[in-house]
């Protein structure tokens, strides 16, 4: 009995220092490196250091007219407030984002709640409706503008039902941004939906069944127990659907490139045109209100839906 | 974790420092014993060269041509169709460099920064023999980068003949000639588009309203370089680029153009006009062979449909351009070698080659001392039309505006724009991109 107890007392004596060992600062602490230094140097080299450049280029007369490059404090980004591209672009951009991500998710988990449940028909149409992601964004842009135009079929499918159809989805400027979102939404919904299915999957069969016990019907089962446990799932589909459309930019170039006018001018869209005219200064300060936007707007979105998720 | 910090920092203020010497402009001075003047002697067996993808068989003949006669072996690179000034402004700013540059002659190539990256050609032979294009495009601050050998784009209306006779229509001349065209065809011949309007392809939106209408005001006073020397604006009272977008406005108002205005390709335009279901389109006259095309690839056919006039706001006068395709530069590689070649091959394409090339092109030579080709109808009527009343196109060298112009315009058909508010807009641009370039007086 002694050696039973001692016996214990002696094994768990070695593995505490060992683990005051580890936990020590010593050579051994570093062993670390080797794994993440990698990740480290990409890290640094892609993603750290262009933004710090980026920062600093927005701020600097950086044309392809010139070989210096100078320090211009907030001229770059006077101009493009001027030129009245700077708000132009941003309210569009805003606008452009809330109405993909409110599409993209209300589309979605419809989706999602028709094609939860695994069977050969769902499965079918789980990989029809993920199709689309598998596309290039550009080609998506092509395919929906013929399909888009005043002659095209869209036209004459509604024509069907209201001869002589012909409204410009594009041309318009009252339809053009929700067209552009509506072709983002079909581009990337398959992704979502099959977040919201995984997230609808997750949920205990025993919750739902209880509920429907207690009396409850398909809606309040759906919004009282479903949607809450969903939290997570719908955190993550709106903050990558709304900051994925703040960085919006070949789907709309293939389709108006910003147009007509500035009606579907995407500060991408703007940075593009900067570039593409030697203005590279500019470019920069538009890059850096990307930025700027995503923090701004993507981190109290984050918080406030991470908070629901505790709360709820 | 600290000396990473700290390595990172090092790293991080490293590039701020190389940042601060444009990529984009690194020249090099070590091959300026190249001679400019012609003699320069083909001394690699290699060249690169960067085209645009919609280069007729006749440019690219030609480098079939210097190939076969020099035995030098040319790589041919299409920048992209649809982004072909931001795929080479991307590639040139990270300081890649072709041997030769196929690009505009128009102030797009000023953003190439071309005093510290391209060869001054100046002293070349061929620019004595086409001095009158050289003093407005393909140079900057008085030295010349650019050799054109192709002849320039005129800029007007491309009319369906048969439509015209039908209905007892005569060519216009002025904008009030197209407002009758198209009164009379909204009456007698309803299902006929008089004006086809490509919103969708964008550039072409900018033909009828600017480069048509103020070619009369280019002509008079040259009212682009008064623009420039800040003599005059847009914007400012009796404007005629304002009365311009009101009589294009106007245009569409009163339904001259096809429904689709805003949305349609200028390539359903050229299939509309060739088959008569539109009367006119307005396009540069480098597109003829896409009518052609569309008329069975039949010249005789195509010289029976097609006629091109060029009205503008006070008679006709037709708006010309330089062609990209046959325009060339000759970039700083740091390959003296490579660069005494590209040198060559301009000195060979403005001489010895030059003669075929005006034969198979079909157009009127650019360049002094070539002999005309015998060619008749549409071509004839360009030719007659460059000789007779042209104008360099208002918007070549006005930096900043000329790449916003398109969107402008469809700002406008879309009823989102006025004419003043294009034109505020225009002055705007153009004043923001003339103090960046560092334009004389700005």
């Amino acid at each position: 009995m002694t050696s039973t107890t001692e016996a214990p007392a002696g094994r768990s004596e070695a593995p505490a220092s060992s683990v005051r060992r580890r936990l020590r600062p010593g050579r051994a602490d570093r062993r670390w490196w080797p794994f993440a230094a990698p990740t480290i140097v990409l890290t640094v080299a892609f993603f750290i250091l262009p933004f710090l450049l980026n920062i600093y280029f927005a701020f600097t007369q950086w044309t392809g007219f010139s070989s210096v490059i100078a320090p211009n404090g907030l001229d770059n980004f006077r101009n493009l407030a001027d030129s009245g591209v700077l708000w132009t672009a941003t309210r569009v951009t805003v606008t452009y984002a809330v109405i993909a991500m409110l599409l993209q998710n209300v589309i979605s988990l419809g989706l999602a709640l028709l094609m939860q449940n695994t069977s050969p028909v769902n499965s079918f149409f789980r990989a029809l409706f993920f199709l689309p992601v598998l596309i290039s964004p550009l080609a998506a842009g092509y395919i929906w503008s013929a399909i888009l135009e005043p002659q095209g079929p869209l036209n004459a499918v509604i024509g069907l039902v209201s001869p002589g159809f012909d409204h410009a989805w594009l041309g318009d400027t009252r339809t053009v941004l929700a067209s552009v979102a509506f072709i983002d939404v079909w581009k990337w919904s398959g992704i979502v939906t099959l977040v919201y299915i995984a997230g609808l999957n997750a949920i205990p069969q025993s919750l739902v069944e209880a509920a429907r016990i207690d009396g409850a019907g398909a809606w309040k089962i759906f919004w009282l127990v479903k949607f809450r446990l969903l939290a997570p799932a719908f955190t993550f589909s709106v903050v990558v659907s709304f900051l994925g459309a703040l960085n919006a930019f070949d789907i709309i170039q293939a389709t108006t490139r910003g147009g007509p006018g500035s009606a579907s001018l995407v500060l991408n869209v703007a940075l593009y045109r900067q570039y593409a005219g030697g203005f590279f200064g500019n470019a920069s300060a538009i890059s850096l209100t990307i930025a700027a936007l995503v923090v701004v707007l993507g981190v109290p979105l984050i918080a406030a839906l991470r908070r629901r998720e505790l709360e709820g | 974790m600290k000396r990473f910090i700290a390595a990172s920092a090092v790293a991080a203020v490293a590039g701020l420092a190389a940042a601060c010497s444009n990529p984009g402009a690194s020249g090099t001075e070590s091959s300026s014993d190249v001679p400019t003047d012609g003699t320069a002697e083909i001394q690699a067996q290699e060249l690169t060269v960067w085209v645009n993808p919609a280069d007729p068989d006749a440019v690219m003949n030609v480098w079939t041509r210097f190939e076969e006669e020099t035995g030098v072996s040319v790589e041919i690179i299409e920048m992209p169709a649809d982004a072909f000034e931001s795929g080479v402004q991307t590639r040139w700013t990270s300081g890649e460099r072709p041997d030769i540059l196929e690009y505009h002659a128009t102030s797009l190539f000023w953003a190439l920064n071309p005093e510290q990256n391209m060869y001054d050609l100046s002293n070349m032979p061929f620019v004595e023999r086409e001095r009158e294009v050289l003093d407005a495009a393909g140079s900057l601050n008085g030295k010349v980068y650019a050799a054109i050998t192709d002849s320039p784009s005129l800029f007007g209306i491309f009319y369906n003949k048969k439509v015209f006779e039908e209905y007892g229509l005569d060519v216009p001349e002025t904008f009030d000639d197209l407002s009758s065209i198209c009164s009379t065809l909204q009456d007698e011949a309803p299902d006929v588009t008089p004006i086809w309007e490509s919103g969708g392809s964008g550039w072409s939106t900018q033909i009828v309203p600017g480069l048509m209408y103020m070619s009369t005001a280019q002509q008079d006073g040259n009212w682009a370089q008064q623009v420039l020397d800040q003599e005059t604006t847009f914007d400012g009272a009796d404007s005629p680029f304002v009365d311009g977008l009101t009589r294009y406005k106007d245009f569409q108002d009163e339904g001259c153009f096809n429904s689709d205005a805003v949305t349609a390709q200028f390539e359903d335009g050229i299939a509309a006009v060739s088959g008569g279901d539109a009367a006119m389109i307005a396009l540069p006259t480098g597109l003829i062979d896409q009518f052609q095309a569309r008329l069975d690839d039949d010249l005789e056919l195509t010289n029976e449909t097609i006629g091109f006039a060029y009205p503008s706001a006070g008679g006709a006068v037709s708006a010309w351009a330089p062609n990209v395709a046959g325009t060339w530069y000759v970039p700083r590689t740091g390959d003296p070698e490579r660069e005494s070649t590209a040198l060559a091959f301009i000195q060979w394409a403005t001489e010895e080659g030059y003669q075929d090339f005006v034969d198979e092109s079909g157009s009127f030579p650019i360049l002094e001392g070539a002999d005309a080709p015998d060619v008749s109808g549409f071509r004839a009527e360009v030719a007659d039309a460059y000789e007779e009343s042209t104008a360099y196109a208002f918007n070549s060298n006005l930096v900043g505006f000329n790449v916003e112009f398109p969107n402008y315009m469809t700002g406008l058909l879309s009823g989102a724009e006025t004419p003043q508010s294009v034109a505020e807009q225009s002055q705007t641009a153009f004043e923001q991109a003339a103090r960046a370039a560092g334009l004389p007086g700005w």
